[in-house]
């Protein structure tokens, strides 16, 4: 449903994203991991048409993403790192926007506004403007809005974040329902634990590079590491963490 | 209709709807920051209003007893296509170039040509509310100026309305191929150029208009002159004439360009500008940020000595983040330099109208009173700007970041607000008044020259501290809506009226050498206690915040 073929991006003497290629078939849910800066976000940006790549090719489903962009993005679902959202604006008005921006008829958009928004609580604010909102409260809205249209490939960039503890199990088992009604889902995660659980099959970019690209036990295995955290410690950073805390902390207490 | 007009030039109809609906609910809606006093309670728009609804009452009044009807639309029309783009320019440059909009609709299916006309139509719905508020007065005038009848504002206000967006397309092609064939830095830098050299442009020709009427009594055989036939508002005039029954070989070919010009702006927009225009937008935001390194010990040089000076980590750290910010935003830096562009056209105009007199010839005796007082009262008008520029840095894209005042625990704002006043005042004010000293110099002596400098900074210090006691918030802690510019210039023609107190104080200042350091030395004490009150008093405002 989504493949990557050699995509390469650069900014000015930065290469984002360097020769990357992978796939993911429908119906899979697939971990997308790196550190800061590995280009993670470029990836994303490039898979939902925000951002065209230098060279190389991406499509979801049928659709390349650069030569039939409108086709493409009708296909998905976008929860961005950023939050950006129209702030001034109720969920009931935005969700309504991006309702009407994918065609839906107004007495859907309606429905769907009501019964998502009351299985993540928001029903009490639903017009009310999303300035005064908190982090988790507008990350609702983003995770409504990206999935209103019913989209057959999301892509969530750390969508957890801001989120409590039972709105993140509630996604998660929404994201796990998801998968098994044929969706394809790409998960961009810090949060090991949670790609552990959720996610077959992991890709780990670093410094623009796929350095990774197999199922979580294959991984584990191959690196003979217990955790994905230290599987991922292992392959994305040598540093001694012990070492590097004990010198912060000196640092912050002098 | 408009469906299939909208699905015969590849524009998604109900995108548009959505698009324009949501931009117009957003630019309209009132705003919160972050804080107490942060929310805005009349749109900024309507300030606009009011301030062009002004401007074209005193440029009509000073056309009514000179001008014929043609006359009097060729100077209504240069007048509203120059300040359209000028609103264009300053005001609504964000209602075309959004980068922010990549964020959250860069994913959607929306063609890039729906996007593109979603923000011309914005566009056009707050160009012609302020046609409007141009065209009202100058529409009723003209019933009743030499050649007008009661057809004329029904004539004239269509035209007047085309002619303001022929300009804001005018514009709208500018920005569009700027954004097309340079990077984003670039692309900003060319922009701050092009705005401050447009408040230089728009101020002088307000003043210059009607001294120009007034000093040659224009005719319309002086609009024959052919090289005048090239420029758009000359057309406009003779298509208004040509249609309320003026049918001569010259309207008629008027009209035709009019037609001709707005048919070929129309087409270029569409068929070039609108296919690439979201990618444009999407590469706004693909730059990176610049070293700084090599500029961190020339800041820490200075940190050291005002904390040297002022013992105030608080004073430090305002000064630190508005000499940072007035650097390195471009936003901010436009907005300054678009206010230092006012005084230096006022500037240009007193030159022209040879109107700088020596303010110590000017106070003897024997002079007389009004005009003596006008030519002091210039260095008061013109130091309100240090005020204004202070008022900018209140303003800022990121003022979500505000939030850091409010958890830090700040003991003293107002020393904060004061480390920001000093920026203001060492970054701007003095420069400028240093410019303000050379422009001086070429007019009278410059011993007197330095000293009406001198003047005109402590009378800038003394507003500053005056007009910062009413500060409620902390620096760059809210958000500009479109019109915000405007009020202030709003502000800027008002407050001339209010500063008229001053008069008694300069007369009696620049009447001799020993008068002139007693009211230095009393204006600069006038600054220190203002300064002290402002201190106080915004420390207890903001500590509620």
């Amino acid at each position: 449903m989504i493949k990557v073929n050699n995509i390469t991006k650069t900014y000015g003497d930065l290469t984002a994203v360097d020769n990357i290629s992978f796939e993911v078939p429908q119906g899979e849910i697939c971990g997308y991991l790196g550190p800061n800066g590995a280009g993670k976000t470029t990836t994303v940006k490039i898979l939902t048409g925000m951002t065209l790549a230098d060279s190389g090719h991406a499509s979801i489903g049928e659709y390349d993403i650069a030569e039939n962009s409108i086709a493409a993005k009708k296909q998905i679902g976008y929860v961005p790192e950023s939050g950006a959202l129209y702030e001034s604006l109720t969920p009931y008005e935005y969700l309504t926007f991006v309702g009407e921006l994918y065609h839906m008829a107004p007495n859907k958009i309606d429905t769907k506004i009501e019964d998502l928004t009351e299985f993540m609580g928001l029903e009490d604010v639903l017009h009310k403007q999303m300035t005064d909102f908190s982090k988790g409260m507008k990350q609702k809205v983003l995770i409504i809005s990206a999935v209103i249209h019913n989209p057959e490939v999301i892509f969530l960039d750390e969508p957890l974040n801001g989120l409590d503890a039972n709105a993140a199990l509630l996604l998660k088992k929404l994201l796990h329902n998801l998968t098994q009604t044929g969706k394809t889902i790409l998960y961009c995660s810090h949060v090991m634990e949670v790609v552990e659980n959720l996610c077959s099959r992991i890709v780990i970019i670093n410094e623009g590079q796929i350095i990774a690209d197999d199922l979580v036990k294959n991984i584990k295995a191959n690196n003979q590491e217990a955790s994905l955290e230290d599987v991922f410690n292992k392959l994305t950073d040598t540093e001694d963490k012990n070492k590097k805390a004990e010198a912060f902390s000196k640092v912050i207490t002098e | 209709m408009i469906a299939k007009l909208c699905q015969a030039l590849n524009i998604d109809y109900i995108q548009l709807k959505t698009l324009i609906k949501n931009h117009l609910r957003i630019d309209l809606r009132q705003h919160k920051g972050i804080g107490r006093n942060t929310t805005t309670k009349i749109p900024p728009l309507i300030y606009s209003g009011i301030f062009y609804f002004f401007m074209s009452l005193m440029v009509s009044i000073s056309l009514l007893q000179y001008a014929n009807i043609f006359l009097f639309e060729f100077v209504i029309f240069s007048y509203a296509m120059v300040m359209s783009l000028f609103t264009i320019l300053l005001e609504f440059g964000n209602t075309i170039i959004t980068p922010e909009d990549n964020g959250i609709l860069g994913f959607r299916p929306i063609n890039s040509r729906t996007y593109f006309t979603s923000k011309l139509i914005n566009l056009f719905i707050f160009n012609t509310f302020l046609t409007f508020a141009l065209g009202l007065i100058p529409a009723i005038f003209g019933i009743f100026i030499q050649g007008g009848d009661w057809s004329f504002p029904i004539v004239f206000f269509p035209f007047l309305l085309l002619a303001t967006t022929v300009s804001a397309a005018i514009v709208v092609l500018i920005y569009t191929g700027l954004l097309k064939i340079l990077s984003y830095k670039k692309f900003k830098d060319i922009l701050a150029g092009i705005q401050i050299i447009f408040v230089f442009v728009i101020f002088f020709s307000y003043q210059f208009v009607p001294r120009m009427v007034n000093k040659h009594s224009f005719s319309s055989v002086e609009l024959d002159n052919s090289w005048l036939n090239l420029a758009p508002p000359i057309w406009f005039s003779g298509a208004v004439e040509f249609i309320r029954g003026d049918v001569t070989g010259r309207n008629s070919l008027f009209l035709i360009a009019t037609l001709v010009f707005s048919v070929i702006l129309a087409v270029f927009a569409f068929r070039k500008i609108s296919i690439e225009y979201t990618q444009n937008i999407s590469s706004l935001q693909e730059h990176s940020g610049q070293d700084q390194s090599k500029n961190r010990k020339e800041s820490q040089r200075e940190t050291n000595l005002l904390f040297s000076i002022f013992k105030s980590e608080e004073l430090s750290a305002g000064f630190k983040l508005t000499t940072s910010m007035m650097k390195r935003s471009r936003e901010l830096k436009m907005t300054i330099y678009g206010m230092m562009g006012i005084p230096l056209a006022y500037l240009g105009i007193l030159i022209y109208d040879n109107s700088i007199a020596d303010p110590f010839t000017q106070a003897t005796p024997e002079s007389q009173f009004w005009p003596g007082i006008m030519n002091k009262l210039v260095l008061v008008f013109l130091s309100l700007m240090v005020t204004l520029i202070y008022h900018n840095m209140f303003f800022s894209k990121r003022w979500k970041a505000a939030w850091i005042f409010h958890s830090s625990p700040v003991e003293e704002p107002g020393k904060l607000l004061q480390g920001v006043k000093l920026a203001v005042v060492l970054k701007a004010f003095i420069p400028f008044t240093f410019l303000f000293c050379i422009i001086y110099g070429t007019q009278i002596p410059l011993s007197h020259a330095i000293q009406a400098s001198a003047m005109f900074l402590i009378i800038g210090l003394v507003l500053l501290s005056g007009v910062s006691i009413f500060t409620k918030s902390f620096p760059f802690s809210k958000i500009k809506k479109p019109g915000s510019k405007t009020r202030r210039l709003l502000y800027f023609l008002i407050m001339p009226f209010f500063l008229l107190i001053f008069a008694p104080v300069l007369q009696f200042g620049f009447s001799n050498t020993n008068n002139y350091i007693i009211t230095m030395l009393g204006l600069f004490a006038l600054f220190l206690i203002l300064e002290s009150i402002a201190v106080k008093k915004t420390s207890k405002n903001l500590r509620l915040n």
